[in-house]
């Protein structure tokens, strides 16, 4: 049961993770020249959505 | 810039479950519950690392990059000077070569108008000094023709009188003489003035 | 295959071993591996520190490898961490900041070695980060405004009565889950990425155990998965290098990020 709560925790980040790499790309198509400031505003966004991905992973490993 | 983060309810329940407190049995969220043996070393530790980092470390590092990048704001203020600097003396030294060179040519231009006057003084005297000589040249021939002419006229007389008296022998009288002369002295002096 | 029915039990040992368990003492007063390996990183950090110092202070251009890559990392402390989000008041809270970001990245690295736990593996520790980070705000913000006036100043203006101070409540509430969120978030990173790296090594372990018992074909291609494992493992380990390096980030430019929500004027 753990797994799966995890599995569909990880939904949402894999979503969210997405749009973020969305938004990254079509920025940088756009405006090339702040690709450095870009990539990193993106790494950061997807640095708090991954936490809440991780969180479900150590729940889900704790739980078992 | 404020955030309500999403998730918050599941964050709410681990901080409700991660408050410290003394471990029961073990169970299953025993890794999310912060051990006091880790929690205080790790607060001393991360205190005294400030502390050091801060009284040590972070000035003098922050008074190197400080200094650099004043050397470096210094040196690019210094050659910008000396940049107008040198645009200013370009400016005064090209300026002072014009000068230089209007006066040169009002120089030139004085002497030049200078030299034709005087060429135009000695060209004048020189032709009045010319006409003059022409003037005296042409008076002194003149008085040599006139000197001339009396002197052919006696000598065409005498030569005429001899001619005369060896042609015509001894047969002229005095009136004949005088007429002959007369008419050879009118025909010299046309001669004369013709 | 066999291996994947003997992999929950070694997955679950493997946990059971990341769990903080004390060399010295007991839980409340002792000394677990995590504070062992966090006390080498601070250690190295201060060694490390302490010969940039001395080194960069002998010539006014850096010169040497070491010397340029701690500086790079100061410098992008300086400038990306601290003067871009604080602006006038960044030379006050510079230590501060800069010691978060370079205590925890030492301590991530340090658990990239093979064998070596990463000082912040435990939500002790990261908790006791995350609850200096909040005490360090919160002065900051009371500092400015005065004790009462800062808890006041979360109170949106411009907003009509009742709902500023709904918003209110639910500011509150979220500023005392940034203590929250910042110790757990650091700490699920460093742990997660650790036990899959355990995961995988147990996975090529448990094919190449096939050899053992003498070279046949399903030797053979137990040994060809485990390469597999393998690799992937490098890719994980690889992978976890940047979510060091990421989460000291993370961690340091939120607390900025704190610290000018605090001296914001309204």
């Amino acid at each position: 049961m753990g797994v799966i709560g995890y599995g569909l925790g990880v939904i949402g980040a894999g979503i969210g993770i997405g749009i973020a790499a969305y938004g990254a790309t079509t920025s940088m198509a756009r405006q090339p020249e702040v690709q450095g400031r870009l990539f990193t505003v993106f790494i950061l966004g997807s640095a708090f959505v991954e936490a809440l991905a991780l969180i479900g992973f150590v729940v889900a490993l704790v739980v078992s | 810039m404020r955030r309500f983060p999403k998730g918050a309810a599941l964050v709410a329940l681990l901080g409700v479950l991660l408050w410290p407190r003394p471990a029961l049995a073990v169970t299953a969220f025993d890794i999310l519950i912060p051990k006091p043996a880790e929690f205080f070393p790790a607060l001393i530790a991360f205190i005294v690392i400030f502390v050091v980092l801060a009284k040590f470390i972070w000035p003098s590092v922050l008074k190197t990059l400080d200094s650099r990048q004043q050397t470096i704001q210094d040196n690019i203020d210094e050659s910008e000077k000396t940049k107008l600097d040198a645009q200013k003396a370009l400016r005064k030294s090209e300026a002072t070569i014009q000068e230089a060179q209007a006066r040169a040519d009002g120089i030139i231009a004085e002497a030049k108008k200078a030299a034709e006057a005087t060429k135009a003084e000695i060209i004048d005297d020189a032709r009045k000094e010319a006409s003059e000589l022409t003037a005296r040249t042409r008076a002194a021939l003149a008085a040599e023709r006139e000197a001339t002419m009396d002197e052919l006229t006696e000598q065409v007389a005498d030569i005429s009188v001899d001619l005369a008296s060896k042609i015509i022998g001894e047969s002229l009288d005095e009136d004949a003489q005088k007429r002959i002369i007369e008419r050879y002295l009118a025909k010299a002096g046309d001669i004369d003035e013709s | 295959m066999s291996e994947f029915e003997q992999l929950p039990d070694a997955v679950n040992e493997l946990v059971d071993s990341f769990v903080a368990q004390p060399i010295i003492g007991d839980e409340y007063f002792g000394f677990t591996q995590y504070t062992f390996w966090m006390a080498v990183a601070v250690v190295i950090l201060v060694i490390l520190l302490f010969a940039f110092k001395k080194r960069q202070a002998a010539h006014l251009v850096p010169e040497g490898r070491f010397v340029n890559a701690i500086e790079y990392l100061v410098e992008f402390a300086r400038k990306d961490l601290v003067i871009d989000l604080l602006g006038a008041t960044w030379r006050q809270h510079f230590p501060f900041i800069a010691t978060v970001f370079f205590f925890i990245l030492i301590n991530n690295l340090i658990g990239l070695v093979p064998g070596a736990h990463p000082g912040t593996g435990t939500i002790g520790v990261t908790l006791a980060l995350a609850l200096m980070t909040f005490v360090y705000f919160i002065d900051v913000g009371v500092k400015k405004h005065g004790g009462w006036g800062y808890l006041k100043s979360l109170k949106p203006s411009g907003v009509p009565f009742p709902m500023d101070w709904l918003v209110w409540v639910i500011e509150l509430f979220s500023t005392f889950l940034r203590l929250i969120t910042l110790a757990v978030r650091l700490f699920c990173n460093m742990f997660a990425g650790h036990v899959v790296m355990g995961t995988f090594a147990i996975l090529a372990s448990l094919f190449i155990q096939r050899l053992a018992q003498g070279v046949t074909l399903e030797a053979i291609t137990g040994a060809g998965i485990s390469l597999m494992w393998i690799l992937l493992l490098i890719i994980i380990y690889l992978v976890e290098m940047l979510v060091a390096a990421i989460q000291a980030y993370v961690f340091a430019m939120l607390t900025g990020v704190y610290v000018q929500l605090a001296e914001e004027e309204e």
